[in-house]
């Protein structure tokens, strides 16, 4: 043994004393160490507008809890690692780890404070946006209707310059005079639809407009924040304030979309001339809300007799009455419906024959 | 001498050489947190959450959520020896360590089916309590399950407001501006 000996087992042991952390309530500024928090539990309801809510639990810093961690060591070479995320202590250990430190703290805290900010500017980029696509989407329906309807009234003038012509000639063949009189009474039908069809655009249009006003940004009820208190006994989720309202806009998904009908075919009964009327009885695969229909003749000419509907014993059973009656024949009438608590158009065909 | 001496000391500290860690439950005390000095966490605790699940019925689960009147320190120490400790926390909780810092053997599984058992009473609450208006949300449910020997209690209730009256969570536009319900 030698004193050499002995010094490096003192040394040796020196090397090996440690203390490995201190860790002190936060007091404030010029304390030292490695700041964190511990969390405290907040429910985040958010409410939607179809009368549902999500629910999210969020772990939020409390600084009534805050702490520092400082390391002691003497003659050590004990590394600490303390990683933090979102504040709070996440790992403590020898070797270093990833740390996501406050990235997830901003994204939960995010839905509360930046939701209000973020969301003024997205809904109303949203609002522009839809309100642009739909503004030529409608503009350009109404050029190609407008277009059609200068076609078919020329047309319409070509075959009444040539009835007219037919007219005056004395020699003219009968059949050549009717076809002219038939050929006028198509055009002016075809000039009859699409002047329907243009009013009905138009009249979308103001739909259109007021679809516009609907599309800015409106309001709706936000989050609300709850925060759960413990105490000895006594458990209480607390709304951390009043509930605000935050901007939006757009038009709900089920709106848009409506609730097609899926999959309804319709089966013809029969059908009757009597009373003044051609009444022809089919059913639905499904309740259904008849809204309108074009019935054609085999010749695939739109018929002139109004058609309406009548309800039969429920919402599957339904009446198609055609005033005046029609002749006899076949005919197919294209139905449109609804279903009966509103939603996206459904159409079906009927093929029925007057006796 | 001096050297049989040293050399023996040496000896004896380093078979007294000890490492380990140090785990106290503080409580909600102040003044035990003021005089500890370990990584402080949260005890975690089940509660029963129940809300409304947006189709005519209820939703209720068991959450793992840390218990705000349980404060825990633990400490990781050595002296003259090597101490190498790993410890996890997730959300304030301590879920992973390389020590064995309880006995105590948490059967979640036993939790879950008490859960279900209480999503019923929950659903009671939730059933007698007023109709929410058309516009509204209705208010979840928190308890906290609470076991003391052969007695189970939950401790909880419906969300409150600030003022802490039941809170109301307006899913459309009232007919008052939000904010100035009462």
């Amino acid at each position: 043994m030698s004193r050499a000996f002995a010094i490096a087992i003192a040394a040796l042991l020196l090397a090996g004393c440690t203390t490995i952390v201190d860790v002190k309530p936060y007091k404030g500024v010029g304390q030292g160490g490695i700041r964190y928090s511990l969390p405290e539990p907040y429910l985040l309801v958010k409410p939607k507008a179809d009368g549902t809510a999500t629910y999210e639990w969020l772990m939020l810093p409390n600084q009534e809890n805050e702490y520092a961690i400082e390391t002691k060591s003497f003659l050590s070479n004990y590394t600490l690692t303390v990683t933090t995320e979102n504040g709070f202590v996440r790992t403590l250990k020898t070797t270093a780890t990833n740390s996501e430190a406050l990235k997830k703290l901003s994204t939960a805290l995010g839905d509360v404070a930046a939701q209000k900010e973020n969301t003024k500017v997205d809904a109303q980029k949203a609002a522009d946006t839809a309100a642009k696509a739909d503004a030529t989407s409608y503009q350009t329906k109404l050029s190609d209707a407008e277009k059609a309807l200068v076609a078919a009234k020329i047309e319409l003038a070509g075959a009444k310059a040539e009835e007219e012509q037919y007219n005056k000639e004395k020699d003219i063949k009968p059949e050549t005079l009717v076809g002219a009189r038939v050929n006028v009474a198509k055009r002016q039908a075809v000039v009859d639809e699409l002047e329907s069809r243009l009013q009905t655009l138009r009249a979308a249009g103001g739909a259109f407009d007021a679809g516009i006003a609907a599309a800015k940004l409106k309001e709706l009820p936000g989050p609300m924040l709850f925060r759960l208190i413990q105490k000895d006994g006594f458990v209480e989720l607390r709304a951390v304030a009043l509930q605000v309202n935050v901007q939006t806009s757009g038009t709900p998904a089920k709106a848009a979309t409506g609730d097609k009908p899926p999959g309804v075919t319709l089966s013809v009964g029969k059908a009757v001339t009597q009373g003044g009327a051609t009444r022809v009885e089919f059913t639905s695969s499904a309740d259904i809300a008849v809204t309108g229909s074009t019935v054609i003749d085999s010749k695939t000419e739109t018929i002139k007799s109004e058609t309406k509907y009548e309800k039969g014993t429920d919402l599957k059973s339904h009446v198609l009455v055609i005033t005046p009656p029609i002749a006899k024949g076949k005919y197919t009438a294209q139905v449109n419906f609804k279903p009966p608590a509103g939603g996206g158009d459904g159409t079906g065909t009927l093929s029925f024959e007057v006796p | 001498v001096l050297t049989r001496t040293t050399a023996a000391l040496a000896a004896v500290l380093a078979l007294a050489g000890c490492a380990g860690t140090e785990v106290v439950s503080l409580g909600d005390d102040k003044a035990r947190d003021e005089a500890a000095r370990g990584i402080r966490y949260w005890q975690p605790a089940p509660f029963l959450f129940v809300r409304s699940d947006g189709q005519g019925g209820i939703a209720a689960d068991i959450k793992w959520l840390p218990d705000t009147t349980q404060k825990m320190s633990i400490r990781p120490y050595s002296f003259a020896a090597l101490n190498t400790t790993d410890l996890v926390f997730t959300d304030g909780v301590l879920t992973s360590t390389t020590v064995t810092i309880d006995e105590t053997v948490v059967v979640s599984a036993s939790i879950d089916a008490l859960g279900k058992a209480f999503t019923a009473a929950a659903k009671g609450n939730l059933d007698a309590g007023p109709a929410a208006a058309p516009n509204t949300v209705p208010n979840p449910l928190v308890y906290k399950i609470v076991i003391k020997g052969n007695q189970i209690a939950l401790i909880g209730g419906e969300a409150r407001g600030p003022d802490g009256a039941p809170a109301v969570i307006y899913a459309t536009l009232p007919s008052k501006p939000v904010g100035e319900q009462k």
